[in-house]
């Protein structure tokens, strides 16, 4: 059985923090009245109540940022293989675009090469599939050569 | 009146970073008072602080109500402190706290020097008791949690938490005389 020292000791920190409910906080008062030790015991816990550790700057900001990176990168998981499917996307498209500006006759001042036909070129003429390679450029003269570089870089 | 943290909760779960913040608002400086008395150290206590939090934010589908969202974070807490200080393995016998972030004393240099003066005192004394005892008297007194929920914080019973507040608050007496 807890002695009545005991039963107050217990509740002094909640009475000390006006947390306590008002009848507790009364037998509490009416205890204190008349015993130093918990009294001293009360002041104690008010002192130490006085020193709260102050939460330093920016930290708030630090743990939400932290707090927010793990769960972005879960939302964005399944987000992923739809971004590269994508980018791949884009990367193929431009590949691409470039191939076939190489491949294209357009008008051009290299007379005789551009105006042959495309399918003219290889053996892999009229096959539907494209595979750029050193068999076009075999073909050229040193000049066509000459000018479709000049071409392409400007 | 404040929305209740069940009600916050509930929105944090649904993915809203406005709930996630005022979770964190609301709770940031009991764990990051309970991080720093466990570690005695004030850079250690931001990582332990943020380490909480980002462990209890990222495990809300897993907190069941048994306790209070507090009590269940400040555990979180304690655990992250206690992790940290295995991690860092050093020793707490002289507390670092003191000098930064203390109260203010008012415009009164002579009062403000008297007060930082008794801060820096009790977080000595503090950092002296054995870690249960510290961790009791901390949730106890700067948390206002029951003994109960002490108990269920830092890993005993509710009888043997009462046991380590009582021994800590008369060490703290007799340290202090």
């Amino acid at each position: 059985m807890k002695r009545p020292c005991d039963e107050i000791r217990d509740v002094l920190p909640t009475v000390v923090s006006g947390r306590a409910e008002p009848a507790t906080e009364q037998a509490v008062q009416a205890h204190l009245a008349g015993c130093e030790a918990c009294r001293a015991e009360a002041e104690l816990i008010a002192l130490l109540r006085r020193h709260p550790v102050a939460v330093p700057n920016g930290l708030e900001e630090q743990v939400l940022l932290a707090a927010a990176g793990p769960r972005q990168r879960r939302a964005s998981r399944g987000f992923l293989p739809q971004l590269v499917a994508v980018a791949a996307a884009v990367v193929l498209t431009v590949l691409g675009i470039r191939l076939v500006r190489v491949a294209e006759p357009e008008p051009s001042p290299v007379a005789g090469f551009m105006d042959t036909p495309f399918q003219a070129f290889g053996p892999w003429a009229g096959s539907g599939a494209f595979t750029p390679g050193s068999v076009v450029l075999e073909e050229l003269t040193e000049e066509q050569l000459e000018l479709l570089l000049a071409e392409m870089e400007s | 009146m404040p929305e209740e943290d069940a009600e916050v909760l509930a929105r944090a779960r649904a993915g809203d970073p406005a709930a996630l913040e005022v979770l964190v608002a609301r709770h940031l400086s009991d764990v990051y008072d309970v991080a720093a008395r466990v570690l005695g150290d004030r850079d250690l206590a931001r990582d332990a602080a943020q380490d909480a939090f980002v462990n209890a934010l990222g495990a809300l589908d897993r907190f069941r109500g048994d306790a209070s969202f507090r009590t269940w974070l400040l555990r979180i807490a304690v655990n992250a402190a206690r992790s940290l200080a295995r991690r860092e393995a050093r020793r707490r016998e002289v507390s670092l706290l003191a000098v930064d972030g203390l109260p203010d004393g008012g415009p009164d240099p002579a009062a403000q020097t008297s007060l930082r003066a008794e801060a820096g005192r009790v977080e000595a004394v503090l950092a002296r008791l054995p870690e249960k005892q510290r961790l009791a008297v901390t949730l106890r007194v700067y948390q206002g949690l029951s003994f109960r929920d002490v108990g269920e914080a830092i890993g005993c019973s509710e009888g043997a938490a009462r046991v380590n507040y009582h021994h800590g608050i008369k060490r703290l007496r007799e340290l202090l005389r």
